[in-house]
Parts: C-alpha cells; sequence; structure tokens
C-alpha cells in the first residue's frame, strides 16, 4: 500500500470529522455520570407518551441508533443533549407511524364514534388529528399554570418561537430566573404528564 | 394564507423547553422529580448502564447481521455459474485435478494437487473458475496470460 492509499483510509474526509467516530461515542456513553443518566431517565420518561415504547427501551433504541451510526453526534454538540433529542426524534417518528395506522374518528358527547370533520383544504386526516390535539394541549398547560401569570406568559413567548436570549429578552428575566419559571412549568406538566405528551 | 405556527410546532417547542430545563436543573431537583414518578434515584445509574449494555449488544449483532447481507451480496455479484453451467465447471474442475486438461496446466495448482477437497474446498474452486470463464469471456487474452 503506498502512502498516499494509507493517508486516505486513514484520514476522515471534512464532513466526518464535524462528528464523533464510533469510539468517541463509545467513550462519551461510557463516561456519562450517573446525574447525566438520572437526567435522560427523566426525558426518556417524558417522552413515552403515545408511542408503544416501554420505560427504558426509548434510551435502548436512542443509544442503538447512536452506535449504528444513524445518528451522528456533531462534535460540538453535548452528548447528553445529543441523546436526549435522539430519543425526541426516535419518540416522535414512532407517533407518527402510529397516527397512520389509527382510524380518524373520535368519541362524541353521545358514546358514539363519529368522523373527524375535516375541511378539504386543511390538512391530511392524520395531520389534523395530530394538530388539533397538540392544540388541546398546549391550551391545557397554560390552564395548569392558572395563577401563574410568569410562567403563562413564558409559555405564550415560547409558542410564539421564542428561544434561549431572545425568549429571556422578551420576558425581561435573567438565565436563574428563567430556570425557575421552567421548573415550576416542568413540574406542573409533569403532574398532568408524567410520560409527556401523545405529540410533538 | 396565515403565519400562524402549527400547534404541534409549539407543543414541539414547549417540550424541547423542558427537556433543556431537565438537562440544566440541580441533581436535588432531578432526584426529587424521579421520586415522583416512584423511580428509585440510585437505581437510575445501573439500570441506564444495563440498558446500554444490552443496545450495544443489539447494536453489535444488527452489525454483523449487515455484513452477512453484504458479503451475500458480494458473492451474488460476482459472475456466478447457474445451476447448468456448475456441472461443466465441475467436469473442467476434475479435468484439471487429473491432469487432462493441458490448457490449464498453469492454473489452479491448488485444485490440481488437491484430490480429497472438501465439499466447501470445491464450492469455492468451482467460483473461481467460473469467474475465469467469465473473464475469459470478456477477454480472450486471458486465458492465453
Amino acid at each position: 500500500m503506498d502512502h498516499a492509499s494509507a493517508s486516505a483510509i486513514g484520514e476522515l474526509s471534512e464532513p466526518e470529522t464535524r462528528h464523533l467516530a464510533p469510539e468517541e461515542l463509545l467513550e462519551q456513553l461510557d463516561s456519562l455520570s450517573p446525574e447525566d443518566k438520572r437526567r435522560l431517565k427523566l426525558i426518556e420518561m417524558r417522552r413515552l407518551s403515545g408511542t408503544d415504547f416501554q420505560e427504558g427501551l426509548l434510551y435502548q433504541e436512542a443509544v442503538c441508533q447512536v452506535l449504528l451510526g444513524e445518528r451522528r453526534c456533531p462534535r460540538e454538540a453535548s452528548f447528553v443533549a445529543f441523546l436526549a433529542q435522539s430519543m425526541r426524534s426516535i419518540a416522535s417518528h414512532r407517533r407518527k407511524e402510529l397516527a397512520r395506522q389509527v382510524p380518524i374518528t373520535k368519541v362524541d358527547g353521545s358514546g358514539n364514534l363519529v368522523d373527524l370533520p375535516i375541511a378539504a383544504d386543511q390538512l391530511n386526516p392524520e395531520d389534523a388529528l395530530i394538530e388539533q390535539e397538540a392544540a388541546d394541549v398546549v391550551t391545557e398547560l397554560y390552564k395548569l399554570l392558572e395563577g401563574d401569570e410568569e410562567a403563562q406568559l413564558t409559555i405564550v413567548a415560547i409558542v410564539l418561537g421564542k428561544k434561549g436570549k431572545e425568549l429571556r429578552d422578551e420576558l425581561a428575566i435573567d438565565q436563574a430566573r428563567f430556570d425557575y419559571i421552567m421548573k415550576r412549568i416542568r413540574r406542573a406538566a409533569g403532574k398532568k404528564y408524567p410520560k409527556g405528551w401523545p405529540h410533538d | 394564507m396565515t403565519n400562524k405556527r402549527k400547534s404541534i410546532d409549539e407543543l414541539r417547542d414547549i417540550g424541547d423547553a423542558i427537556d433543556e430545563s431537565i438537562l440544566g436543573a440541580s441533581n436535588a431537583e432531578v432526584n426529587e422529580e424521579l421520586a415522583s414518578l416512584g423511580i428509585h434515584p440510585e437505581r437510575v445509574a445501573a439500570e441506564m448502564d444495563a440498558i446500554a449494555e444490552e443496545a450495544k449488544r443489539l447494536a453489535g449483532r444488527s452489525r454483523l447481521a449487515s455484513a452477512k447481507d453484504a458479503v451475500s451480496a458480494f458473492r451474488s455479484d460476482r459472475p456466478n455459474a447457474i445451476a447448468g453451467d456448475r456441472t461443466a465447471l465441475r467436469s473442467r474442475l476434475q479435468g484439471i485435478q487429473s491432469g487432462r486438461q493441458g490448457g490449464d496446466s498453469g492454473l489452479m495448482m491448488a485444485a490440481r494437487k488437491g484430490k480429497n477437497m472438501s465439499a466447501s474446498d470445491e464450492e469455492g474452486a468451482l467460483d473461481d473458475l467460473a469467474q475465469l470463464e467469465a473473464l475469459e469471456s470478456e477477454d480472450p487474452e486471458v486465458s492465453k496470460e
């Protein structure tokens, strides 16, 4: 083997260097702290709703996909956040798969199954059902925070698409205050939706 | 056309904000919230380790299955003898082994020496021979080399 071909095999191409290599992923996985694992457990718990994943299996699927290279971790990303995001994405895909198998009906006030009214120019029936249920959850979350105006304003700002510094600036609060508000939102949501909501 | 965001996107943003807040929460808060779900915080790390080990095992098994598929695909792509040709190839191989085919005298030394070839050796030799015939048919000069 000549030098040129050896280096071509040994070196990662430019796009590959932007992501963790398989051995680095294993290293990151093995060095997760007990605290990181507890955070990931909490996140997994609130991503299970609407999926058929049993507790533990969503995390297992995420780790599996990462190790198989089906999900690539950007070098600059936090590995814990990347695993959390992978679980979110896997759960979301699974919900969509399951939604395609669900008949587009609902139970009316008298207990009868009725077709959901879908306008012709709207989303397809599956998407329309998901959209309606998502709207119901957003409304419910807002109601859960009744009496906590700061938390309700935060929900409204998030719903408007604000994130990070822009979100904090919109609310005129610092990071510590934002963390405290999010803790209240997290706990209120956790009581009503311990396994998260069925869509996202 | 409306600029209103879809509720599904709004809900995803709320969910992401909650996940971020969990990643940034104190250890005490995380433990408290696990406990509220009936999960013993002290047991979580060992459980997550066991799940990760199982994921590693499954990923390894999946990789092995993919490798086997790739080998099968590679073999099926190779110029392979169809069933009818296999008999002719076997006859040619036997000829080589017995020294009857002078034209192949410079080829397949191992095959000629292998009077007692195993079944898999013979199949491999037949594959090689099939490949050689394919090359010969593509370039008649090959057989003269």
